[in-house]
């Protein structure tokens, strides 16, 4: 008889802790070089307040838009099994996968001012999306939607069909059993999916930076500001990547509570 | 008001060749596992479509894949219940029991009202307020039971309504389930003695 | 013998691990390794012909912005030569102790007035970035590109509101190349390489970065030819001055 050992061989721990260590080192190199007494003065500069107002506009509306249009997404995916759903769910994923840098140049050549159809949002409406907040949050959003249809699509999945079914019985049509029942049955789900979509909004850099250009109060997010202020002022910069850490593992532990201890 | 199905259901390898009447009553449907006894309730109840052939109730054809026909679900006159009960985990025991009330147009402090007798019915009268994770298995499938009687449907399908139960006292459900006050009761079960209860009963064997 | 093991799948990524360390680890000690700004990347190919024809090397570029060269260099990456785009830079990577005794002053670069293809913002003189109504793109302050050409625009008396700050000179560039921006302050060097279109304006030549170098011997090899001769006439061709 096998005794379960409470200590994994060491032949599984010694990559298991080198993994781990890959991760927690350098945030233990960036909090050891945090200007801790000058955080609170550093965060309260003109240009900080302003990123993170900018930050916030961008990734909020980010995380919504992901909402609004994911969900229904989700929801197909989840439903459907064959060929053409197959196609969507890889396109939708296929950011997640991207450098930011290449879906900024795609967004670009699509929606910038001579792009595929930006050119016709400008001459029509004039709309230009690149050195906007509009465009930053369309950036934000390319980005952080996957993560938002990938969690949903997986609850809906996993709770969805024999719900609706037993409320298509009960006499509700499909849009009401969605709004009924599905939805309401994946609240932790959604919750979970919009968490994650907002902080990968809002840890946004590449694609930002080609789409959107960098302007002050208007696209310059936190990551950008940490970016510039590496070349100028690397103190601050530590400084706002520890306000950005602090933020990610808010959401994590906030997540972990909700969702992945269950 | 007789529901005729004549035709066939494919489902992976499993091809069931179906030509029943379900009259008005108490039919029980009894077999063995994989002989489709769940199919024919969800053909009726429109989760599932025939291949070939055609169900009717009367005249009125409910499902004719050739004439391109499907009454959908919420648009039939059924209302069932599942082995496992399928509650709706962010609704309490009475909003359940009522779900079906507020999808016919009831508002939710009407629909409420009308439900509660039916929680008293199936002896659900003190859990009105709980929500379903935090129910005994039994006590799911009398709320469950509940709501498709709420529904009023002149219909009722019942999927093995006792299987889930492991109380022993299931006597007075099951006094209740022979006394509902449906036009038509389809009551697929693994009890011998349900089905002598019933007045009819059809037995399907292994396709 | 049915089991699947997984031994062939461990053996086979400790392989590839292996393979992928030795190519990485794989520059031989003969490489000279020079940190130069991005503007030498268009003649990259032409540099390093010229210089095997001279006999020195082989070179190996590392390409960037020069804030973020130094950037590396504090950081312990190893160079044999370092070249910034001004000496700002150049002053902080000294300050940084990341230079060599030998210093030499390798070539120059100016700003040039371009406009999107096309020159869709009609755009005729230095204060048409003063026009709200045009897309205006600027390099940001912090880096060299745009240091000069605030130098320049406070100089001129043009006050600019650029649309976008971008963070490089080469990023700027792009922008233009894509036409979302109608006009920029860019290095002579790059919008040649990008082959774009300039509007000429009198007395922006005056606002000079010099693209200053410092390497240890073998370093210094490469600096020296690339200020004078061969090297020096392919860096000209390329849009540097002098």
């Amino acid at each position: 008889m096998i005794t379960p050992s409470r200590r994994p061989p060491l032949a599984i721990l010694v990559p298991a802790g080198l993994g781990v260590a890959l991760v927690v080192v350098p945030i233990m190199g960036l909090l050891q070089r945090a200007p801790w007494s000058s955080l609170v003065e550093r965060l309260a500069s003109d240009t900080v307040v302003e990123a993170i107002r900018v930050s916030l506009v961008v990734s909020i509306v980010a995380a919504v838009l992901s909402l609004l249009l994911g969900l229904p997404l989700a929801w197909i995916l989840a439903r459907h099994d064959g060929r053409m759903a197959g196609i969507v769910r890889a396109a939708v994923l296929v950011p997640m996968v991207l450098p930011p840098v290449v879906g900024g140049t795609a967004l670009l050549f699509a929606l910038g001012r001579r792009g595929l159809i930006g050119q016709w949002l400008d001459a029509w409406f004039g709309v230009t999306l690149p050195f906007s907040t509009a465009g930053a949050i369309v950036a934000a959003t390319f980005v952080a939607l996957p993560f938002f249809v990938t969690t949903v699509e997986a609850a809906l999945r996993q709770a969805g069909t024999e719900l609706e079914e037993a409320a298509a019985v009960a006499g509700a049509e499909p849009v009401t059993r969605l709004l009924t029942v599905t939805i309401p049955a994946s609240r932790d789900a959604l919750l979970a999916g919009v968490a994650l979509a907002w902080a990968r909004a809002l840890g946004e850099f590449g694609a930002t930076i080609t789409f959107a250009g960098n302007l002050a109060g208007r696209t310059r997010t936190l990551p950008l500001e940490i970016f510039l202020a590496l070349e100028s002022d690397p103190a601050s910069a530590v400084a706002v990547s520890v306000l950005l850490l602090g933020v990610s593992l808010a959401v994590l532990l906030a997540l972990r509570g909700r969702w992945f201890s269950r | 008001m007789t529901l005729r199905i004549d035709g066939t259901l494919r489902r992976g390898d499993l091809t069931l060749e179906l030509e029943l009447e379900l009259p008005l009553g108490i039919t029980a449907i009894t077999g063995p596992n994989g002989a489709g006894k769940s199919s024919i309730l969800r053909l009726v109840a429109g989760l599932e479509a025939l291949d070939e052939g055609r169900l009717t109730l009367d005249d009125a054809v409910l499902d004719d894949r050739a004439a391109g026909i499907f009454l959908p679900a919420e648009r039939r006159d059924v209302s069932m219940t599942f082995q496992q009960p399928r509650l709706f985990p962010h609704l309490t025991v009475l909003q359940n029991i009522a779900y079906p009330l507020r999808r016919k147009g009831h508002t939710a402090a009407e629909a409420a009202r009308l439900a509660q007798p039916f929680a008293e019915r199936v002896g659900a009268g003190h859990l009105l307020d709980l929500r379903p994770h935090r129910l005994s298995g039994g006590q799911a499938q009398r709320t469950a039971i509940a709501a498709a009687m709420a529904a009023r449907a002149s219909t009722i399908l019942l999927d093995e309504p006792l299987g889930a139960i492991d109380e022993t006292g299931t006597t007075d459900i099951r006094r209740l389930l022979l006394d509902l006050d449906a036009p038509r009761v389809i009551w697929v079960t693994h009890d011998p003695a349900d089905a002598e209860s019933a007045d009819h009963h059809i037995t399907l064997g292994l396709p | 013998m049915n089991r699947r093991t997984p031994l062939p799948l461990v053996a086979g990524a400790a392989l590839s691990l292996v393979v992928a360390l030795w190519i990485a680890t794989t520059t031989s000690d003969a490489t000279i390794l020079v940190f130069a700004p991005s503007s030498f990347a268009p003649v990259e190919a032409e540099l390093d012909a010229g210089l095997a024809a001279a006999g020195i090397g082989p070179v190996e570029w590392v390409l960037a912005g020069s804030q973020s060269l130094v950037a590396q260099l504090v950081d312990g990456a190893p160079a044999d030569a370092l070249i910034t785009a001004d000496l700002t830079t150049f002053d902080a990577a000294r300050a940084a102790d990341v230079t060599w005794p030998d210093e030499q002053s390798i070539a120059s670069n100016v700003l040039v007035l371009a406009v999107a293809p096309g020159n869709p913002g009609n755009v005729g003189e230095l204060r048409a970035l003063e026009d709200a109504d045009l897309v205006i793109g600027s390099c940001a302050i912090e880096v060299p590109c745009g240091r000069l050409a605030n130098a320049a625009t406070t100089a001129l008396g043009v006050t600019t509101t650029p649309d976008t700050e971008e963070t490089s000179a080469r990023a700027l560039t792009a922008k233009l190349i894509a036409g979302e921006i109608d006009a920029a302050l860019v290095y002579r060097s790059d919008a040649r390489a990008a082959g774009l279109e300039v509007v000429p304006v009198d007395g922006l030549d005056a606002f000079v970065n010099e693209y200053r170098g410092s390497g240890n011997t073998r370093g210094m090899e490469v600096l020296r030819w690339l200020g004078s001769g061969a090297g020096e006439r392919i860096l000209l061709d390329s849009g540097l001055g002098p």
